[in-house]
């Protein structure tokens, strides 16, 4: 313990040059709002819990759990996941070297400015078990594990949140959304269109999320449709951003897409999704809202028709003309969304981000017909909603 | 007076400083200059320059490197652009290439140049074989027009989806707003870059559009400043790929001037050496803010295809490749809450600047550890604005930030300042060499700006390079550029055929076509051409991979 109270994480770790922010986190400051470590009685230690789900594994209808109790003891810090679920039938298992892996990516996004060396990852202990569905062994499938991993970043983040709410940040959309079409060219050689879409980021202390980014996993772009399209027999009829997809916030999470393609080739074309977030949404933080569902649709001869298990399905068949339609989600938002500024809410409206009947319902802000604050009919809607 | 039409001067309007060289190609005089850029009225800064090298009726050509695009784009102070684009498609600018803004870090949002409700859709849609699947409807790209007007737009681009394969829609749309635009601020996707990725296209368009007012009436200005001082002689700009273009083009595609200045410095050290018998070099050129690195080899600069201004601006031309890292003389040094020292990307750039400077900076930079260290002559500062350096205040910043943070003794941590500016500029320099294939061992450093010298002894240790070459007037590197620079029109074109189905013939028109349209902006240009040599590099990918190789 060093004189201030605070906890210092060891000298050791200190001299390889993380621990310093991360120590700086631990400790009681005045500066830091909210942190509960600050009312807490020094020389204790503290534990943070967060848990999500994923949708289902694709073959048994049933979520999972990925939970994680975050302990900061002594000079170090425990990530605990012995609460998540069992190994799964479907391919969301991960093994405990990617699990790891994926607790340094989220670790780096939040304390970006400690440098990635082996030094950094002295002071950090797992508790990943191999009952779980985070440290799997062999013959246990893996193949769509970064759904999984997603959503162990998201309660990385989100504890880390608990802790300091100035790291706080709204989920990212966090779904791969693998999307593969395929079939026959009229020349008669296969193809396979095998490509992952983007989703909105989350809300945080210092801006709205980001519109359609990719995930935490990965600085890949997303290849333009003019390739696409002049690489498979396919058009897309929509490439664009999806209203009303942020969860609401005082800081809005980014917005997802929308991509909707048409089935060109004279032959049936098969699709299969492995995707997530069909039933639990990208979270919000410190008040704010959740982000809206993932989606994915296609079209047949009695109408539209969804996956049975919410975000996954495979060998849907689609006849030439007809299309799928993924809807993304966008990033959950940061703090209480009724005192995000009225003239911030009125532009999102006018920009098409968010509808004008969710500026009323989740921001509280009424607008004119004209698209300007209503400012009577906002402080009746916000006091109304908060009494 | 007579007109002597063989002297001419390069002007380079830096943020802080206009550079300017005067050449005589009759007389073999030269003149150099450099006074205060003069920042939202640069036209005085630039009249100030001429006259204090060259009577001014008598001036052949002025030729000039430029930021005001560059500062235009990063500072959002661009035109109110309106967008027709295909049903369903309006986001793709918003959209970008689904990027965020940092690799680590997931905070930050992107406000586009053009807003979403400014972007309007209309029924059309063109195939990837180019086949047309529905033709436009005129009257609703007027319709669209008249609203964009309507919500202040004062520039319309007109961007549909794989118009790089048929560009007849975008051409329809084109003659149908002509007619109702108030103004010559319109353009279609197919004219500005007739190539496949409908993001890059996009915002390559978007942009222009955002630009044309901007640097049109720039431009303008200045040609109006000139002839008032008799200037009767050409005016040409230098673009992002090192070639000089006339005044007509720069209007019309200000996008190509997003490297105007950086790219006439590559041109004139790549003569230089050319002359000194060094053909492979690279260049540093060490700013307040930044250090600029560009690799030459056999005499020839190395091309990109794109740039990227800030984050989801991406502008897609040809412009020679400049690598940029924020390390410069007014980078700021500081210990980080790890404990390490780190130099830069914050900068004191040049107001207040180093705190030798004594404008109001307390924080130390790597001029200050230069100055410490007696590497910069306190008593004789370049630029002519201060009279000596304070070298006591460097000290006491480096004392205070640096050394007693580190524990260490105030000339180490100077000394370890030094150094990792040095590791930090060597590394840029092993991306552009190393780590694209080319051995450093016959590269020569040519350092530039204010202070690129300083450093070229340990990047020749540091990486490995052959040897050094200072010029002989480092501060107006880009201003010799601009004198020496050749005429050149760079054209891009999709043309989607494979090898065994190849139309040779049809190949064969493509590439004339771009030949003769490129030849004609040339000679178009007036300037006096000597000679016009037309190059064709075809692009090709292996099928069924994604490598790609350029083929002369």
């Amino acid at each position: 313990m060093n004189a201030d109270g605070g906890k210092d994480l060891s000298p050791k770790s200190r001299t390889v040059g993380q621990a310093g922010r991360f120590r700086a986190v631990t400790e009681p400051s005045n500066s830091r709002r909210g942190g509960s470590i600050r009312h807490a009685p020094p020389g204790t230690d503290f534990t943070w819990s967060f848990e999500d789900y994923l949708d289902n594994d694709g073959i048994v209808d049933e979520r999972l759990t990925i939970a994680l109790d975050l302990t900061i003891e002594g000079d170090e810090m425990v990530l605990d996941f012995s609460r998540s679920s069992p190994p799964c039938q479907g391919p969301l298992n991960v093994a405990y070297s990617t699990a790891v892996a994926c607790c340094f990516v989220a670790l780096k996004h939040i304390f970006t400015e400690v440098p990635a060396n082996a030094g950094c990852l002295a002071p950090i202990r797992f508790v990943i078990l191999e009952n779980t569905l985070l440290g799997v062994k062999p013959p246990r499938p893996v193949g769509g594990y970064t759904e999984t991993i997603l959503r162990v970043i998201g309660v990385v983040f989100a504890a880390f949140g608990k802790v300091d709410p100035s790291l706080a940040m709204g989920a990212p959309f966090g779904t791969i959304n693998a999307l593969s079409l395929s079939g026959s060219r009229s020349a008669g050689s296969r193809y396979v269109m095998f490509s992952f879409f983007g989703g909105g980021l989350g809300g945080n202390p210092v801006s709205d999320g980001l519109h359609h980014a990719n995930n935490p996993i990965s600085t890949a772009t997303i290849p333009p449709v003019e390739i696409l399209e002049a690489s498979y027999p396919v058009m897309f009829t929509q490439w664009a951003l999806r209203p009303d997809s942020a969860g609401p916030g005082r800081h809005r999470g980014g917005v997802g897409a929308i991509y909707e393609i048409e089935a060109l080739a004279e032959n049936e074309t098969t699709a299969f999704l492995l995707g997530e977030r069909g039933r639990f949404a990208p979270f919000g933080v410190a008040g704010g809202g959740d982000a809206a569902l993932n989606l994915f649709s296609w079209q047949t001869e009695d109408g539209d028709a969804v996956p049975p298990m919410a975000s996954k399905v495979t060998d849907v068949k689609l006849k030439k003309g007809r299309r799928v339609r993924l809807e993304t989600p966008g990033g959950g938002g940061f703090g209480n969304a009724f005192e995000r500024e009225p003239a911030s809410v009125a532009r999102d409206v006018r920009l098409g981000y968010v509808s004008h009947a969710d500026a009323a319902k989740l921001y509280g802000v009424g607008l004119t017909n004209d698209g300007v604050v209503d400012e009577a009919a906002t402080a009746a809607l916000r006091e109304g909603k908060q009494a | 007076m007579t007109i002597n039409n063989r002297s001419m001067v390069g002007v380079d309007v830096g943020g802080t400083f206009t550079d300017l060289f005067y050449y005589d190609e009759e007389g073999r005089t030269f003149k150099t200059g450099k006074v205060p850029s003069n920042r939202g009225n640069e036209a005085l800064g630039f009249l100030d320059g001429l006259k204090s090298v060259c009577e001014l009726p008598s001036l052949g050509a002025v030729v000039h490197g430029t930021t005001v695009g560059t500062n235009a784009l990063l500072e959002r102070k661009g035109a109110p652009v309106g967008i027709i684009t295909t049903a369903g498609f309006r986001d793709v600018l918003e959209m970008r290439r689904r990027d965020r803004p940092n690799t680590w870090g997931l905070w930050g949002s992107f406000d586009p140049v053009v807003p979403r409700d400014m972007r309007l859709e209309v029924a059309e849609r063109t195939l990837a074989d180019g086949n047309i699947r529905q033709a436009v409807d005129t009257q609703e790209v007027v319709r669209a027009a008249q609203q964009l007007l309507k919500q202040g737009a004062t520039s319309l681009a007109i961007i549909f989806i794989n118009a790089y394969a048929n560009s007849q829609n975008e051409i329809a749309a084109l003659d149908a707003v002509r007619d109702i635009w108030p103004n010559d601020d319109i353009a279609a996707s197919y004219q500005i870059l007739p190539e496949i990725r409908e993001f890059e296209r996009t915002s390559t368009t978007a942009l222009n559009a955002y630009l044309q007012p901007v640097v049109g009436s720039y431009l303008r200005k200045l040609d109006e400043a000139l002839r008032t001082q008799s200037f009767t002689g050409s005016f040409h700009i230098i673009q992002s790929n090192g070639g000089v273009m006339s005044t007509e083009t720069a209007r019309r595609l200000p996008v190509r001037t997003a490297l105007s200045g950086p790219a006439a410095g590559v041109i004139a050290a790549a003569a230089l050496c050319k002359a000194a018998g060094y053909e492979n070099i690279i260049t540093g050129d060490l700013g307040g803010t930044s250090f600029d690195v560009s690799l030459v080899a056999d005499g020839v600069p190395a091309l990109a295809a794109q740039t990227t201004i800030d984050f989801g601006m991406v502008v897609r031309t040809p412009m020679i490749e400049i690598s940029t890292i924020g390390a410069g003389g007014g980078s700021i040094a500081s210990v980080g809450p790890a404990g390490i020292l780190q130099v830069g990307p914050e900068s004191a750039g040049s107001v207040p600047g180093p705190v030798c400077y004594a404008q109001g900076n307390d924080r130390p930079t790597l001029t200050d550890a230069n100055v410490v260290l007696g590497r910069i002559n306190a008593k004789r500062p370049i630029g002519g604005k201060l009279q000596s350096l304070d070298v006591d205040a460097a000290k006491k910043a480096i004392e205070v930030h640096v050394a007693r943070v580190l524990n260490i003794d105030v000339m180490a941590a100077a000394e370890a300042i030094v150094r990792v500016a040095n590791a930090r500029m060597a590394g840029a320099v092993r991306l552009v060499s190393i780590e694209r294939g080319h051995d450093p061992q016959i590269f020569t450093a040519v350092p530039f700006g204010g202070g690129g010298a300083l450093h070229a002894g340990a990047l020749i240790t540091e990486v490995g390079l052959k040897s050094a070459l200072v010029p002989r007037f480092p501060g107006v590197t880009s201003a010799l550029g601009c004198v020496i620079a050749d005429i050149r029109q760079d054209q891009v074109l999709t043309v989607n055929l494979n090898l065994e189905s190849l139309d040779a013939e049809e190949l064969d028109r493509h590439m004339v076509k771009a030949g003769s349209e490129a030849e004609a902006v040339v000679r178009e240009a007036g300037l006096s051409v000597t000679r016009c040599s037309t190059n064709s590099t075809c692009i090709m990918r292996g099928r069924h991979t994604r490598c790609r190789s350029a083929c002369r």
